[in-house]
């Protein structure tokens, strides 16, 4: 019985190793060829470098202008964490405790949100952009990260928010708390992790953004990793070494931040499995 | 009971007046750029979908259903419409068979189970744009040097030339990102089936595949729907791995939905053609997802 259950747990191991192997390959080849000149990368892809060289990711910093691409994708996914953090957090927990009309029919409004992707409104949503002066403007992005956010993040904090006993909130308004510092001092703290979730959850959305990023901003200065990767790969003096290095660069500062956050990134996926 | 009933009266605030600057601070800074950003593009959307309004000029006039009647006459959006349906249908069905079985190997006692299943979910953190590029530089350079080495021909053809190879490609990539994220999310479903059905089950003599199909697939029931509906959601609003990958190569025959109303609406600048073909567009996601929705809640099984 117990060699069987051995068996039974290598095969496992040997099938999921197997799986593994075939999905992180593709990363693999990806930054193995980056530090080949193009030569060995069209001689033999699969080969250790022969002379590894970084001159690749130096023409692939300056060319994507790395540093302020990253500079900007960091500022717009920091601030758009934190101002969701503050919208979702404070109007979830308005409409968790003060069920009446006028919260309800906010709070159906905001939730269709979660069933309506961009791509409806994005006609709009670009003269939209034009009219009220947000175009060229990392705060621009920002500020809309916040409303397309705000749906999914104020569905988890309403979640978390009944789950609080109300009693704790009875005691402090009886100490005299507004509802300013009930919020902040005394809900808050107990919502912390929900609140965790959702940041790990979004800054995958706000890091990755492209659709939405590209409409708002459209000059070089303001270019976000994605933009920077776009139109690198648009122009005419392309080639596949300095290319690969660019993939490498772009993925390393999310794929730092997954090893770093790893346990609030998966549990923010099945919290977060509502709308996907 | 009377304590219950009490305790919902407490805060079961009715409106008041003195609350008004309250509400303003917790619900005023959201709802105003909500409804800025969100609900007035989208009731402007379907207005203008009524009207021949060019995106450029003020002025505009209504005309009723025209651009709805153009749009079914239109050939384009038809073809992007097939391939959406089609490529969204094997991404579905690749990526949640993937994601079960490796949910299904990980549900047991496995050595470095959070290695394997962090190793796995790692794709899904690349971003659409960036996907797209990666995977043009495993098609075009590894695949291709790969079919010459061993001979298949499937691997070294030429990619991106065909109809075919592109919407292969982009059925491989959209698989290989989800369904690590699916497999998290199954995980989650299997960890919350009580050991004890399986348990039970096997005392009384069921074969490993019985307990499968008989207790496990529809406790998950309610699982799959998500996760069906999750990758139902996530392949038929393509994008960004859309114009990275094949940029609708060749002749634009592996263009979805959205890359076409973006050429239709930006390109071309007939914004309010576009508008209606978005409202279709929606209207078509909302049905495959509510029919989806339909077919399988209704085999959920509750514990």
């Amino acid at each position: 019985m117990a060699k069987k259950k051995r068996v039974n747990t290598l095969i496992r191991l040997v099938l999921i190793g197997f799986s593994s192997l075939v999905v992180v390959l593709p990363l693999y080849f990806v930054v193995l060829n980056s530090f080949k000149p193009y030569r060995e990368i069209a001689a033999n892809i699969a080969a250790w470098p022969r002379e590894p060289t970084l001159n690749n990711f130096r023409e692939a910093f300056r060319r994507l202008n790395f540093l302020m691409a990253l500079k900007n994708t960091a500022i717009i996914t920091v601030g758009s964490s934190i101002g969701c953090v503050i919208l979702s957090g404070m109007t979830g927990y308005w409409i968790a405790r003060h069920p009446n009309s006028f919260t309800k029919i906010w709070e159906v409004l905001i939730m269709c949100g979660m069933c309506i992707p961009f791509q409806c409104i994005m006609i709009t949503f670009a003269k939209m952009i034009g009219l009220l002066n947000l175009g060229n403007h990392l705060f621009g992005v920002i500020v809309n990260f916040w409303v397309f956010s705000l749906p999914m993040s104020m569905f988890l904090v309403t979640g978390a928010v009944k789950s609080v006993p109300y009693e704790i909130e009875e005691a402090a308004i009886i100490d005299g708390c507004g509802p300013m510092s009930l919020y902040w001092l005394v809900v808050f703290p107990l919502i912390k992790g929900t609140m965790f979730t959702i940041v790990s959850l979004n800054v995958l959305t706000y890091w990755n953004d492209y659709l939405m990023t590209q409409f708002i901003l459209t000059k070089n200065a303001f270019r976000t990793l994605q933009i920077a990767m776009q139109s690198l790969f648009n122009e005419a003096f392309f080639s596949w070494d300095t290319a690969v290095a660019a993939v490498t660069l772009s993925i390393l500062p999310l794929f730092l931040f997954f090893i770093i956050a790893q346990k609030q990134v998966l549990d923010g996926v099945t919290a977060g499995s509502v709308k996907g | 009971m009377k304590r219950e009933k009490e305790k919902n009266t407490q805060y079961h605030h009715k409106f008041k007046y003195r609350q008004i600057p309250d509400y303003l601070l917790f619900m005023g800074p959201s709802v105003v750029l909500f409804t800025a950003l969100f609900l007035i593009p989208l009731v402007g959307e379907i207005f203008y979908s009524f009207t021949d309004w060019d995106g450029v000029s003020a002025r505009f006039s209504l005309v009723g259903f025209y651009n709805y009647i153009r749009v079914f006459k239109d050939k384009t959006y038809w073809t992007s419409m097939w391939f959406t349906l089609k490529f969204s249908f094997f991404v579905v069905v690749i990526s949640n068979l993937l994601a079960f079985g490796w949910a299904y190997i990980l549900a047991k006692d496995i050595p470095l189970r959070n290695f394997w299943r962090a190793l796995i979910y790692v794709p899904r953190i690349i971003g659409g744009v960036i996907l797209g590029f990666l995977w043009r530089f495993i098609f075009q350079n590894v695949f291709v040097q790969f079919g010459q080495v061993s001979g298949l021909t499937w691997f070294s053809q030429n990619w991106f030339t065909t109809p075919e190879s592109s919407f292969q490609a982009l059925v491989i990539v959209m698989s290989w990102t989800l369904s690590g994220y699916l497999m998290i999310i199954y995980g989650a479903g299997f960890a919350s089936i009580p050991s004890d059905y399986t348990e039970v089950a096997k005392i009384d003599g069921a074969s490993p595949l019985q307990i499968l199909f008989k207790i496990t697939i529809p406790l998950l029931t309610a699982t799959i729907t998500r996760c069906l509906f999750i990758a139902i959601n996530w392949a038929m609003l393509l994008y960004d791995t859309n114009i990275s990958l094949t940029n609708g190569n060749p002749f634009r025959s592996s263009e979805g939905v959205t890359m076409n109303i973006y050429a239709t609406a930006f390109k071309s600048d007939q914004m309010a053609f576009g508008a209606a073909k978005s409202v279709i567009f929606i209207l078509m996601v909302g049905a495959v997802s509510f029919g989806q929705f339909a077919a399988t809640s209704r085999k959920e099984v509750e514990l």
